[in-house]
């Protein structure tokens, strides 16, 4: 009896070292959340041409935003931030993201790049680093107006070769 | 003679024969390559050649060209081949992937240009294709052109081409600008735009291009330069146009400067296929 508990106590200790040992689950690559989601409209949103509390609101997190825009005119979406937050914004038309501001400061955009993974589809994503909580703007323009595909996610699990 | 030693020979004599190439070519051959450039607006594009700025304002251009020069693929050598990292990117750089880091500045920077820098003056990019392109490149004609390379493209030697580089020498346009920020732009009836401006620099692109016994030989190359319907965004108008028109032909003006350094910072595109 001593023996067989000794052998149970030995293979549960082992087994729970193991599972320490660094059996995380996997960050699915974000870009590749978002390639697969480019075909999907999402929540529709249209844009507002003031920045204000009643601004629409994008969300940060797994799913997209389809955005109508009026033609030549800038249009703003809104995001809420809670604290230091990484993040990525892909969107599926290139030249249409003009902008960001947090409350009436602007801020500056990286240079975007296209998502490698789907670069057809979604031909440009930007590193966001919102080092503040608050409402964040996006300003959007668009020539003739009409949908533009975004999704706004962490950036966790992005970006190593 | 007995058999064996006949067979050795024969062995022997076929293997040397197999390696009697040029030495420093026959690593590749180059297919088919074409160049295009063009004007695409993109999401701004007001139709027949125009285009809608971040200021609102409208251009539209009759026509575009650019003087070139040189298009070279390029490999870096010297400097002991110093690399990095992407998972580990080197001071000044934040995220890397696809072949290029981000500066601390926001700007894209390709892993050829951040090899080279850690390199420091040890390093030079050296051509590896050179294609003349000699004459003005007309950005709304449309179509492509065959790319003849200097040498004999049949005989590539072995290489890690990194970077593809096109002289540009001087950029033309005309058209005209109209509209522009409510209350303070040029408004619905626009006035002529003319460009001229002679400028020394690239446009370039990063790519992955290794010539080598072990890659598939014959190399298919498509570059395209595309000077995109941002290219007239922050240029204030309205204060160019006071004698009714808009002309820029001196780099010293900002607006010039500017619009020099968007039509640059364009980048090549480039599509390479390969084959046996």
């Amino acid at each position: 009896m001593m023996i067989r508990n000794a052998h149970a106590a030995r293979w549960l200790l082992t087994a729970g070292a193991l599972a320490l040992a660094g059996c995380e689950p996997e960050v699915e690559d974000p870009a590749a959340h978002a390639c697969e989601h480019v075909s999907e409209a999402g929540t529709a949103v249209t844009a507002s041409d003031v920045m204000d509390a009643n601004t629409p609101e994008i969300v940060l997190g797994e799913e997209p935003h389809t955005v109508t825009l009026a033609a030549a005119t800038p249009g703003y979406v809104r995001v809420e931030i809670e604290g230091d937050t990484a993040a990525l914004l892909f969107a599926g038309t290139a030249d249409v993201v003009q902008g960001l501001f947090h409350g009436t400061e602007e801020e500056s955009l990286p240079e975007p790049s296209p998502n490698d993974l789907c670069a057809e589809d979604i031909p440009e994503h930007y590193d966001l680093d919102f080092h503040e909580a608050g409402s964040y703007y996006l300003e959007l323009l668009s020539a003739q107006g009409g949908d533009v595909w975004l999704l706004l996610s962490s950036a966790e699990g992005h970006g190593h070769e | 003679m007995s058999p064996h030693p006949l067979r050795l020979v024969a062995l022997v004599a076929a293997l040397s024969a197999g390696c009697t190439f040029t030495p420093g070519g026959g690593f590749g051959t180059l297919g088919e390559a074409t160049f295009a450039a063009a004007f695409e607006p993109g999401a701004r594009d007001l139709g027949d050649g125009g285009a809608l700025t971040d200021l609102l304002y409208r251009v539209h251009l009759d026509s575009a060209t650019l003087s070139a020069g040189d298009l070279v693929l390029a490999e870096l050598s010297g400097g002991g081949g110093a690399s990095f990292d992407p998972a580990a990117p080197p001071p000044g750089y934040t995220l890397c992937h696809g072949g290029h880091c981000h500066s601390e500045d926001g700007a894209l920077v390709d892993y050829a240009d951040i090899e080279a820098e850690l390199a420091g003056g040890a390093a030079s990019f050296v051509p590896v294709l050179t294609f003349p392109l000699s004459g003005d490149l007309d950005l709304l004609a449309g179509g492509s052109v065959a790319l003849d390379p200097v040498g004999d493209g049949s005989l590539l030697p072995a290489a890690e081409v990194s970077k593809a580089t096109l002289d540009v020498s001087r950029i033309r346009l005309a058209g005209s600008v109209s509209g522009g920020p409510e209350g303070s732009g040029i408004g619905e009836i626009g006035v002529p735009l003319a460009v001229d401006l002679e400028v020394s620099g690239q446009v370039g692109a990063g790519l992955d291009l290794p010539i080598a016994r072990d890659e598939d030989p014959i190399i298919d190359l498509s570059v395209r330069l595309v000077v995109d319907g941002t290219v007239f965004d922050g240029i204030d108008f309205a204060p160019l146009s006071a004698s009714g028109e808009v002309i820029l032909d001196a780099l010293e003006e900002e607006a010039a400067a500017a619009l020099a350094a968007a039509v640059l910072a364009s980048g090549l595109e480039i599509d390479l296929e390969r084959s046996r």
